[in-house]
């Protein structure tokens, strides 16, 4: 009896770790915050996925997908900042590095260290962040908050607004993923 | 009232209503697209059928405003906003609108499994090839589609 109950458990935590989680209505926002304006986009198609077997994290994210509350923002962010029509995507692909020590089976909250390559406006660089990961009921719960260097990824501001728009933005990350069925 | 104060009068009132035409231009709420006509109407399974075959064509859609039908797979919604999945059971391909947040209740009684018509911006699509997320086309500003 103990060896088929050992046996049913491996089974279930095998299949646990095995398991994909996937979302595809994500949520990343942005602020960028200076003395004359503040903007705010966010985004709530973002596609995410977990491999919780090897630990992998993939996140694509529409670029013209970003929702505004003015429309001259929405533009500007588009043509002038982004050039969305030339780089349409921003993604992440990399790992959870500490994933094992992640117990998907048991609720509750764990730090996640993320490492991988990032990709806005065409320009790839490599980044490591620390985050949270939710287990809540068979699902989890990325969270993230970072900033962005506007620099870093070859975003220009235009010389007109050079001192409206701060020259990093915070970025805020909240993702529930459902495991694949 | 001698010229000069007419002068004045005159530069003043310009500029007030200079000043108001700028800040309603820079401060315009992003478009409305509810009463707008639908370029076309297409079911989940055509724009599906275009991603994996005719990408030509459904980047000509993009930024454009178009219907669609189908099945509700998932809603996500949070105080502010809501989010729907259109598509079936047997396939990880999918249509993702973001509901335009000022009618965000007219979608409040929706579950899986429903049937649905809306219209959006096209915002871009993916074609997934090796991580298993399935081809996704994204829609922005989603309302209701009336017939």
């Amino acid at each position: 009896m103990k060896k088929v109950l050992l046996s049913l458990l491996v089974i279930t935590a095998f299949q646990v770790n095995a398991q994909k989680y996937l979302t595809k209505s994500g949520t990343i926002d942005f602020l960028s915050k200076a003395p004359l304006e503040t903007i705010e986009g966010v985004n709530k198609s973002v596609a995410a996925l977990v491999d919780a077997q090897t630990g992998s994290l993939d996140f694509i994210v529409q670029i013209k997908s970003f929702v505004f509350d003015r429309q001259l923002l929405q533009e500007h962010f588009n043509e002038n900042y982004m050039e969305s029509t030339k780089f349409p995507k921003a993604t992440f692909k990399g790992n959870i590095e500490n994933m094992k020590s992640i117990n998907l089976t048991k609720d509750g909250e764990y730090d996640a260290i993320t490492s991988g390559k990032l990709t806005i406006h065409g320009v790839t660089k490599d980044v490591k962040q620390k985050g949270k990961l939710l287990v809540k009921g068979g699902k989890i719960v990325l969270i993230s908050n970072f900033s962005v260097l506007l620099a870093d990824y070859n975003i220009s501001i235009p010389g007109a607004v050079k001192d409206k728009i701060s020259k990093d933005v915070k970025v805020n990350v909240k993702c529930t993923l459902d495991p694949i069925k | 009232m001698n010229k000069k104060l007419a002068y004045l009068l005159g530069f003043l009132i310009i500029a007030i209503v200079g000043i108001f035409i700028v800040l309603k231009f820079v401060n315009k709420p992003v478009n409305d697209y509810s009463s707008k006509e639908v370029k076309t109407t297409f079911s989940f399974a055509d724009i599906m059928n275009k991603v994996s075959n005719d990408t030509a064509s459904l980047t000509e859609l993009k930024d454009q405003l178009v219907g669609i039908e189908g099945l509700v797979k998932k809603v996500t919604n949070d105080s502010t906003s809501t989010t729907l999945e259109i598509g079936d059971t047997t396939s990880m391909s999918s249509i993702i609108c973001q509901i335009d947040a000022r009618y965000k209740n007219d979608f409040s009684n929706l579950k899986p499994g429903d049937a649905i018509a809306v219209k959006g911006i096209i915002t871009g699509y993916t074609i997934d090839t090796d991580l298993g997320f399935g081809n996704t086309v994204e829609m922005n500003y989603c309302t209701q589609l009336k017939k």
